[in-house]
């Protein structure tokens, strides 16, 4: 099963990353379209991926409104979702702030590896977002990977921003 | 009807009376003129009175962007600032990178005309299609990281791009600068002192509009193209890669950076700064919105009498300013001096430019001690160096003659104080020495805006570094057949293609790096013939370029602007005593000049003729200049 994984350090907060991200899903450039987020908070700056741990999914009271795909491993929003019969359970189950409610689709968008070739990884000149196997050397070796599994005992993957984010919760 | 790739709407806040309206983005114009300086110069043709004071109430800065602003195309997360220049009297012009101007699109506008005068300081909140004047007393006075910060907080959107005012605009300093998102600057021709006399300390915009796009899904094919072709150029060592510092060794090698306030060419005492630099200060690259090159550099003094904190730059052209042009052979006043000018919201080069010229005048003895505090304005000490920028950040004494600009300031010295200035119109020299390669005169003597390099275009960069910029199809003779010493009249050719795609790409509001990486006019008129649904091609393009360029010197001869005004300083043209340009002088600079005149179809008094401005399409322009008396 494959992943996104961020190398932070390498982020140059071009957000060409969120470009494609919208274009490829709604032949827009947008930066408020988008499934995943550059955020910047003083010096430091990288993007925000979904990393598809499913608690949207856990949280949405709308049975079939997100559903896993067995071949990706991505949650994804359905046409069952319908947010006028929720109180948006998804958006603040997310911990990482990128499931949205998006008002021109009337329903929830979220990452969805873009069907199994993630575009913000193609669009990124300095490869800080990578899409790899969970369980290949890059991504064992990842001392980040290795202290969320110690500490979380999940299998996913996390960015170091997230981490610190997720200590600070 | 939808006017694909722009937002549609133009912003016009009149601070005198409170008023904000919003005006259509007249299509007719954007054919003509396209955004950015185009639309701007339309604007400020219309509605200003020539002869004001650019620093009074009457005088209007027009914030622009451009057709494919936004839009995710290469270099494209860029807006430009337009007015009468406080520095210069003449037509000004500054473009600035960031994520300000697509944020200004996000929020429903392709521009912001301000107006008038505030009597207390304000700030304007842009979002969704709205604006609102807002008071700013507590802001007032405040640096520009702390205006950001304290404006998002405000405004409880952190999301939300600040473009802002430091100390030395509201002082007026004629040299102050824009800042957007912390360290990016529309630096040069004072339109932070323009701002500061208007009494407004920010802009600040956020939106979630999208940018309708004509044909999106063969803009997207387009797009990916220019992508391939950006990677190619970067991988094959084109463009930026190292940043615009990267370029200091070779400036040097070149006798391009001007050394002892423009004695000389180059200086052997910073053979190893950069690389300096890279191993010791640098932080990180950070890019413009959509950028593939992120060319900005941060970096930090971590300690000792200069240390900072992380923050953007140096670029080249502070660092050469900071360095060779002063006598002063370290980086770390550099970065420290970068920093300050960036938090007071000065403009680096000028800033470094009037404290080397403080320098030259007191080794001369034109100034002494009692003008400048008790200073010892000694060549490369960096003490004085930080010492004079926070004086001409607050208009502290000695610090209140510089603020004024080279021209003013060295008509108060008096003596041959004038003769030594080394400006254009009152425009400070940047960092390009002209002798290194000789179209690079030319676009210093004509440039709109002054001694510019970068308006219309740096066109040194062709003879000198061997960039084709994409001109090749366009008439451009191979870079590596010319000959950089040369000056025959046919260097005005090369000089006058240059700046006329230099001037376009100030129109879509570009950024002009992008133009070395493989994207000539061919590829930016595809984008644009896609985004706006028009057919535009690339001698269409370089048209609009001729047209822009022109209809700001038609502003600048209203101000009374001639052939006079377009003469080099004399401390320029004389021989380079070392390096590579050794005994290299400027000798037959009138001589290029006049074939520009020809090419530009300008009278012998630099009138643009009416014939030439009718078929370009400016029939009131050309008869008003018919009209004057030259």
């Amino acid at each position: 099963m494959k992943a996104l994984f961020v190398d932070q350090e390498k982020c140059t907060g071009c957000r060409r990353c969120e470009l494609a991200c919208s274009f490829f899903h709604f032949q827009t450039y947008s930066l408020s379209r988008v499934r995943l987020h550059v955020v910047r908070d003083g010096e430091i700056e990288g993007p925000i991926v979904c990393v598809q741990c499913g608690l949207c999914q856990y949280a949405c009271p709308i049975k079939g409104a997100i559903i896993r795909n067995k071949k990706t491993g991505a949650f994804l929003v359905t046409t069952k979702c319908n947010p006028k019969e929720c109180n948006g359970e998804c958006v603040n189950a997310c911990p990482y702030g990128v499931i949205h409610i998006d008002l021109k689709l009337k329903r929830a968008i979220k990452c969805d590896f873009c069907g199994g070739s993630p575009s913000c990884v193609e669009a990124c000149p300095w490869n800080v977002i990578q899409y790899i196997d969970a369980s290949s050397p890059y991504a064992l070796n990842n001392k980040r990977v290795a202290e969320v599994r110690r500490r979380w005992s999940i299998e996913r993957a996390y960015t170091k921003s997230s981490l610190e984010a997720l200590k600070k919760v | 009807m939808v006017l694909y790739s722009y937002a549609g709407k133009i912003l016009r806040v009149n601070l005198s009376t409170k008023t904000i309206k919003t005006e259509d983005t007249k299509k007719d114009i954007a054919q003509l003129l396209l955004g950015g300086n185009g639309y701007a110069a339309k604007i400020l043709w219309d509605e200003l009175k020539p002869g004001i004071d650019p620093l009074s109430p009457e005088n209007k800065i027009v914030l622009m962007t451009g057709p494919i602003t936004g839009t995710g195309a290469p270099g494209s997360g860029f807006w430009e600032a337009c007015f009468k220049s406080p520095l210069t009297g003449v037509w000004g012009e500054s473009a600035c990178g960031g994520w300000w101007g697509p944020m200004l699109k996000f929020a429903g506008f392709d521009g912001i005309i301000i107006e008038g005068a505030s009597e207390n300081p304000v700030y304007l909140w842009v979002h969704d299609g709205e604006a609102e004047i807002k008071p700013a007393e507590g802001i007032w006075g405040q640096t520009v990281p702390k205006t950001e910060e304290m404006i998002r907080k405000e405004i409880g959107i952190p999301q939300a791009r600040v473009l802002s005012i430091g100390p030395a605009g509201e002082k007026l300093v004629r040299f102050a600068g824009i800042a957007v998102d912390l360290e990016r600057y529309a630096g040069r021709k004072g339109g932070g002192a323009l701002l500061g006399s208007k009494k407004v300390k920010a802009v600040a915009v956020y939106g979630e509009k999208e940018i309708p796009i004509a044909k999106p899904t063969e803009y997207g094919k387009a797009l990916k193209e220019c992508e391939q072709a950006v990677y190619a150029s970067l991988n094959s060592g084109g463009g930026f890669p190292n940043g615009t510092l990267g370029g200091y060794d070779a400036c040097n090698q070149f006798g391009d950076l001007p050394t002892k306030y423009g004695e000389t060419g180059s200086w052997e005492a910073v053979s190893d700064l950069y690389q300096n630099f890279v191993n010791k200060y640098l932080v990180k690259n950070r890019a413009c919105f959509g950028c593939m090159q992120a060319c900005g550099r941060v970096s930090q003094v971590k300690e000792g009498p200069f240390a900072t904190p992380v923050y953007g730059g140096p670029e080249y052209e502070t660092t050469a300013g900071f360095t060779t042009f002063m006598l002063q052979k370290d980086i770390e006043p550099v970065i420290k001096a970068n920093y300050l000018c960036n938090i007071y919201g000065l403009d680096t080069i000028s800033t470094s430019h009037m404290i080397a010229f403080a320098m030259l005048c007191y080794e001369k003895g034109l100034i002494t001690t009692k003008d400048t505090d008790g200073l010892e304005v000694k060549w490369g000490d960096p003490d004085v160096v930080i010492k004079l920028v926070e004086k001409i950040a607050r208009r502290e004494g000695f610090g209140d003659l510089l603020a004024e600009g080279v021209r003013r300031a060295a008509e108060k010295i008096g003596g041959e104080a004038p003769k030594l200035a080394l400006h254009v119109k009152g425009l400070e020299m940047p960092y390009h020495d002209p002798r290194a390669g000789k179209t690079q005169a030319i676009e210093y003597g004509t440039s709109n805006t002054g001694m510019d390099h970068f308006h219309a275009h740096e066109t040194l960069d062709v003879e000198c570094y061997g960039a084709d910029l994409g001109l090749i199809p366009f008439g451009l003779p191979d870079p590596k057949t010319i000959d950089r010493f040369s000056e025959d009249p046919s260097k005005a050719s090369i000089a006058k293609l240059v700046m006329d795609w230099g001037t376009v790409a100030d129109a879509l509001v570009i950024c002009k790096f992008h133009q070395y990486v493989n994207l000539g006019p061919d590829k930016y008129a595809k984008l644009l013939s896609l985004a706006t649904g028009w057919k535009i091609d690339g001698w269409e393009l370089l048209k609009i370029g001729d047209r822009i360029f022109n209809l700001a010197r038609a502003f600048n001869v209203r101000e009374g602007i001639r052939r006079k005004d377009d003469m080099l300083p004399p401390r320029i043209m004389q021989p380079a005593t070392t390096g590579s340009t050794k005994g290299v002088g400027i000798t037959n600079y009138e001589g290029m000049l006049n074939e520009f005149y020809k090419l530009e179809e300008w009278d012998e008094n630099g009138i643009p003729k009416p014939e030439k401005l009718k078929r370009l399409g400016l029939n009131d322009v050309a008869n008003y200049l018919a009209s004057l008396k030259s």
